[in-house]
């Protein structure tokens, strides 16, 4: 092949990735199928490379491993993140904001949350996964051990040699 | 009370991500680790999460404590407030402690989690450096540059910062400050990148400015770090990292000295240099003039403000007579550590917030320390200087044989009546790596001290303490020397005093 036309054709391609102009279906287990901007598909870093590796885009993707209501919140967050590129100070405020009210909406509906971290995992999509177990985390901040296992229903399973270790180690529990 | 399935927490991969947003507070993984066995599993034996932990956080590292000198062992106490508190076991013998080698070591200072000392002085041997990570126990020795092998050259001075870089490896760079001949302030940058000495950089010193000051730790404000020079009035050494350049800044409107500490440089309001200067009067911040100052008067410096701290620190009017004494200061946390007839205090120079640590305290120096601290939980952070991983010797006393274990890979229980001694199973291990005794720096002194032992026919050797002198004696003979002279592992042995 002329290297010529390749380069070209690249080209082209890149023009038409960076428009994100192209559609990209995602369907969920219950087969319910959201249709999506390239560029909001591509904060998932496994649809991405699905998409670079020359994928199945036309036939659209199945995600198995998530129901519609996730999916939905999903979408929700990378069209947000994909659509628009935040250039100025007000616009990154802006994007601030919306994953502010974005997390604290789903602070309150801790099944959910979880629904959308372990959906966050699946996908790669790293500002959401940040988001979400960041969540989790500031859930676990400041509780002493009993408080967390209580707070997550985590069964106590320490031997008698960690706990001889534990209170050896510190004054911290 | 029904728990929505925490799904997340169950995976893994996911359980890591979740631990590692945890702040980085000192009672953060601990507690943790007290929740159940899995939790427990990653956050004390999982050396890469550990790594991670440290590496994410650097950046918004607490400020724990400060080190200050007593004799040859420097230690640690804790400015935090419980549950956050470095346990004292810690700072006494545990992992934060360290001891110098010679009487002559001395701390520069601490930055990025690491903690810079300096033996001017070795015998037969060019003087070095100790950079030392307590959280992980990495230290590392850098002789001085040649250059400063010669008697007209003197170091004086110097400070430690973390390289970035991924994997939370042990990378650094030391920056060096003396003088030559009396009138000449040098320079010099030391990369563990590299594992070189740069080019000497060098300036003339003003005659009557030539004392760059020996225990005041350097300050780094913007892309530059300033030394105090002893005068009246005195000077600051300024050694900008960007242009590598060094200047005297010898307009100083005050006397400067090491020995009366009522002196601090400090970032000035608008981000440049600064000091502060506990007079009788109050604690004067002054700020050097920019370019753009519109005060046409001779003096290179303006007074800020005059802050009455005595008052501040609720001293009583007759005590108030001594000003405080400037006993340290924290960069990353705009905190200046003063000492009061009160006892020792730390202020806060935006919001002059304050906190008194100790009611008394006999520290000359203290030198404030943030890092990331991760407990008992054993971190191999580094490489030694050969690029080896750290090792440690396990002696089996059940089945009487020496074995090499890779520090990275053997999580182990420190006890603390022994702490040169920790257990591994059913065998001893001589702790490597987490002390200044580097008594087994990496793999290859490792086997050729195995090698030794065996040949001077060592089969036991009981459960002791090391004598810590027998200890540094090894350390000081350099590897390949004791090929040939197998008598240093027989004086370990013989020197180490059995406790049972």
């Amino acid at each position: 092949m002329a290297s010529g036309s390749g380069a070209a054709a690249a080209a082209a391609d890149a023009e038409e990735k960076e428009s994100g102009s192209r559609m990209i279906t995602l369907t969920s287990n219950e087969g319910k199928a959201f249709v999506v901007t390239e560029a909001s598909a591509r904060q998932s870093a496994t649809i991405r490379s699905m998409v670079d590796d020359g994928g199945c885009v036309d036939k659209g993707f199945p995600l198995p491993n998530v129901d519609s209501k996730t999916l939905a919140r999903v979408i929700q967050y990378s069209d947000e993140h994909g659509n628009k590129e935040p250039h100025t100070v007000d616009e990154r405020a802006a994007l601030a904001k919306f994953d502010r009210d974005f997390i604290a909406e789903l602070d309150a509906d801790k099944a959910f949350l979880y629904d959308v971290t372990m959906a966050a995992n699946y996908l790669h999509i790293q500002g959401l996964l940040a988001l979400t177990t960041q969540c989790v985390a500031d859930t676990i901040k400041g509780k002493t051990p009993e408080e967390i296992r209580t707070a997550f229903g985590i069964e106590y399973d320490l031997t008698a040699q960690d706990e001889k270790e534990i209170k050896e180690e510190d004054t911290h529990a | 009370m029904a728990h929505p399935h925490p799904r997340p927490l169950e995976d893994d991969d996911l359980l890591a991500e979740i631990l590692l947003r945890l702040p980085p507070r000192p009672s953060s993984l601990p507690r943790a680790a007290a929740v159940c066995a899995r939790w427990r599993r990653l956050v004390t034996a999982d050396p890469a999460f550990l790594r991670r932990f440290r590496a994410r956080h650097r950046r918004g590292a607490p400020l724990l404590g400060f080190f200050h000198s007593h004799r040859v062992s420097p230690s640690f106490v804790s400015t935090m407030d419980p549950p956050d508190r470095v346990p004292a076991a810690v700072g006494a013998g545990g992992r934060f402690s360290l001891r110098f080698d010679d009487f002559r070591c001395r701390i520069l200072g601490c930055r990025d989690g690491l903690v810079l000392a300096v033996n001017p002085v070795m015998p037969r041997r060019r003087g070095c450096f100790l950079v030392w990570d307590p959280v992980s126990g990495d230290q590392r020795r850098v002789a001085f540059p040649p250059e400063c092998d010669q008697g007209q050259t003197e170091v004086r001075n110097g400070a430690v910062f973390r390289l970035p870089g991924g994997g939370g490896g042990f990378r650094f760079q030391i920056v060096l400050v003396g003088t030559r001949h009396q009138y000449e302030a040098i320079g010099c940058i030391y990369s563990s990148e590299t594992g070189k000495w740069g080019d000497l950089i060098a300036t003339p010193l003003p005659h009557n400015l030539t004392r760059i000051s020996l225990a005041v730790p350097g300050v780094r404000i913007g892309d530059s770090l300033y030394w105090l020079i002893s005068g009246i009035p005195g000077g600051i050494l300024e050694f900008d990292l960007n242009e590598q350049r060094l200047a005297v800044i010898d307009d100083v409107p005050m006397a400067v000295s090491d020995g009366y500490r009522r002196f601090c440089v400090v970032p000035a309001a608008d981000g440049g240099l600064g000091f502060v200067f506990m007079s009788d009067l109050g604690s004067q911040f002054w700020r050097r003039k920019n370019d753009w100052d519109d005060d046409v008067s001779e003096s290179g410096w303006v007074l800020e403000k005059t802050v009455q701290l005595g008052e501040l620190l609720s001293l009583s009017p007759t005590e108030r007579k001594g000003s405080p004494i400037v006993m340290g200061f924290s960069e990353d946390y705009n905190v200046i550590f003063l000492k009061t007839i009160n006892g020792l205090f730390m202020v806060h120079l935006e919001s002059m917030e304050f906190k008194r640590i100790l009611k008394d305290c006999a520290a000359l120096f203290i030198y404030p320390f943030a890092s990331v601290y991760t407990a008992g939980m054993s971190i191999g952070d580094g490489h030694d200087e050969d690029g080896h991983s750290p090792a440690m010797l396990v002696y089996n006393p059940l089945n009487p044989t020496f074995s090499i274990a890779h520090l990275l890979f053997c999580p182990y229980q420190i006890n603390p009546l022994y702490p040169f001694v920790a257990r591994l199973g059913d065998g001893l291990v001589v702790r490597g790596l987490s002390l200044v005794e580097l008594i087994i720096q990496n793999l290859a002194q490792a086997c050729e001290l195995m090698k030794q032992f065996e040949l001077a026919g060592v089969s036991s050797w009981p459960p002791g303490r090391l004598d810590t002198t027998a200890a540094v004696a090894l350390e000081a003979t350099p590897p390949r020397q004791s090929k040939e002279d197998p008598s240093t592992a027989i004086v370990l042995c013989s020197e180490a005093t059995t406790v049972d």
